[in-house]
């Protein structure tokens, strides 16, 4: 038997690589690309992964997919609560993102990261040297130029400033001051207005190096101690509009090197007494710009984050509400598919689940649930 | 004991009407100012500047007194006017009282209504003038 064990080893080895030179191992990790343009109905939805900040990521789903699988196109990492901003002109992506040399503590990076949509991979950074923001995820914190030369970026430390990166050559371009005045609004094709806390916003165009070339202030036009404004505005192709606290709905028109303050009118009438705009992501608009309100019953002070009951439907021009759309579920916050023909309004639920809507009817299509989601507070329409 | 009721009561509000302007000076600071300047004025080194024991400096030089009132989170705060110049008052000899010059004049509301009109939009540079310029006055 001693004699024999060499002599078996050896056959078995023999076996073996006979074997392996003749079974060809089935193809896995298969690794796809996405298309340059998005689908109208693919969506980000941006999970800020609350109770974990450090972990957030950005899921890309396709909401005709019926087969959940499938419907998952990808995901992007991201972390503490990223901005994002999409390109239309680049198939890029941007997230800002925070991280500290130890994980959740040391030294801080605040970095801008380029996504490539295609592959989902990030192609490069910029550090940037001012710290951005840290808040709840919403639109207007980070965006392009119109001409998209440059990405603007929100800053809190706690004096406000905006950062102004070249995504294009990778470069930090500078800081602009904001004095007083909060988010990032693109006006005309190289500029940008913030909203300040004098009921004012102040608009500053850029030159093509990223520095300002001009600044100016508005006249004041809501009084935060009687109204105040909510930021998160409905947005389409370079117009605003923006709910106040008591449901007033301030048009703002900023395509222009300066911004054009429309005349505030109010969304409530007599069918909604007491009824006020409210939600994380209250308002959105669609392709042809009308705007998609949440909003809740028995207002008061305090509510304005509170979920929406409903989703109103307005023609901004006519002033008028169309439509009034009862939610299966309260409705935290409104995003809207770019496209005109059949578009969705996505809502996000209380439960944190993705609830499809028909725009056009308001007829509740599916709901989006269990997707490696936990806290997806603000969902975007691919550009 | 009626008597000693409503001699009490009268002492109790003229108690209240003498703190008056300073209670509300302090409610102001606490509801607009406090978050970033921090109770006692002591700011965040680096990121919010300290304003106790150095905010009177401010009031050596006509352009530091223009600034304090035109330095943003003055200038657009939601207090009206009057209300800004009491807590401003309040605040420097709050914090700062032995930094004030001996002729310290506080803001009057007028004052205070025609400079936060004009807000300071670089608030950085514009502080380094003022004080480089306070500091070789004193020196």
């Amino acid at each position: 038997m001693k004699k024999l064990l060499p002599f078996l080893l050896a056959l078995l080895l023999l076996v073996m690589g006979t074997a392996m030179a003749q079974l060809q191992p089935e193809p896995m990790g298969k690794i796809e690309t996405l298309p340059e343009k998005w689908p109208a109905h693919w969506v980000l939805a941006h999970d800020v992964s609350f109770s974990r900040v450090m972990d957030g990521r950005t899921i890309v789903l396709d909401l005709d997919e019926e087969n959940p699988a499938r419907a998952y196109k990808g995901m992007m990492n991201n972390s503490f609560a990223a901005f994002m901003a999409q390109a239309t002109t680049r198939p890029e992506i941007y997230f800002a993102s925070i991280y500290y040399s130890r994980g959740t503590r040391g030294e801080r990076i605040d970095v801008l990261e380029i996504y490539d949509k295609q592959t989902l991979s990030p192609i490069g950074e910029v550090v940037l040297e001012v710290p951005r923001a840290i808040l709840l995820p919403q639109r207007f914190t980070m965006q392009l130029t119109r001409d998209e030369s440059l990405v603007l970026l929100y800053n809190f430390t706690p004096a406000m400033s905006v950062s102004v990166v070249d995504p294009v050559a990778r470069e930090l371009r500078g800081e602009v001051p904001t004095p007083g005045c909060a988010a990032v609004f693109p006006t005309g094709e190289r500029g940008f207005s913030s909203v300040c806390a004098d009921g004012t916003l102040y608009t500053v165009q850029l030159d093509a190096d990223g520095q300002p070339a001009s600044t100016s202030r508005s006249a004041q036009f809501f009084d935060a101690g009687v109204d105040p404004l909510i930021e998160k505005a409905a947005w389409h192709a370079g117009k605003a509009w923006f709910p106040t606290f008591m449901g007033q709905l301030q048009p703002v028109d900023f395509t222009g090197d300066q911004p054009v303050i429309g005349e505030a009118w109010s969304m409530i009438d007599e069918e909604t007494t007491g009824w006020r705009p409210g939600g994380l992501a209250p308002a959105a608009a669609d392709a042809d710009g009308r705007v998609y309100m949440l909003a809740h019953p028995e207002g008061r002070e305090g509510s304005h984050r509170d979920p929406g009951m409903e989703v109103w439907v307005f023609d901004p021009d006519q002033q008028q509400r169309v439509d009034r759309y009862e939610l299966a579920m309260p409705g935290l916050g409104v995003s809207l598919t770019r496209d005109r023909e059949a578009p969705l309004l996505v809502v996000l639920n209380v439960e944190m689940a993705l609830d499809v809507y028909d725009a056009r009817t308001g007829e509740l299509r599916k709901t989006v649930a269990n997707f490696g989601a936990e806290t997806p507070l603000l969902v975007y329409g691919a550009e | 004991m009626k008597q000693f009721l409503a001699v009490a009561s009268m002492l109790f509000s003229t108690a209240i009407w003498a703190t008056d302007d300073a209670a509300r000076a302090r409610v102001d600071y606490a509801l607009n100012c406090q978050g970033c300047h921090l109770a006692r004025g002591e700011g965040f080194a680096g990121k919010v500047p300290r304003m106790t024991d150095f905010v009177g400096y401010y009031m050596h030089s006509e352009d530091g007194r223009a600034f304090l009132i035109q330095v943003p989170g003055v200038a657009l705060s939601p207090l009206n006017d009057a209300d800004t110049a009491r807590l401003m008052n309040w605040m420097l000899t709050e914090f700062s009282a032995a930094q004030l010059p001996a002729d310290y004049r506080p803001y009057t509301v007028d004052e205070v209504a025609a400079l936060r009109r004009q807000p300071e939009n670089d608030p950085n540079r514009r502080r380094a003038e003022v004080l480089a310029k306070i500091s070789r006055q004193l020196r």
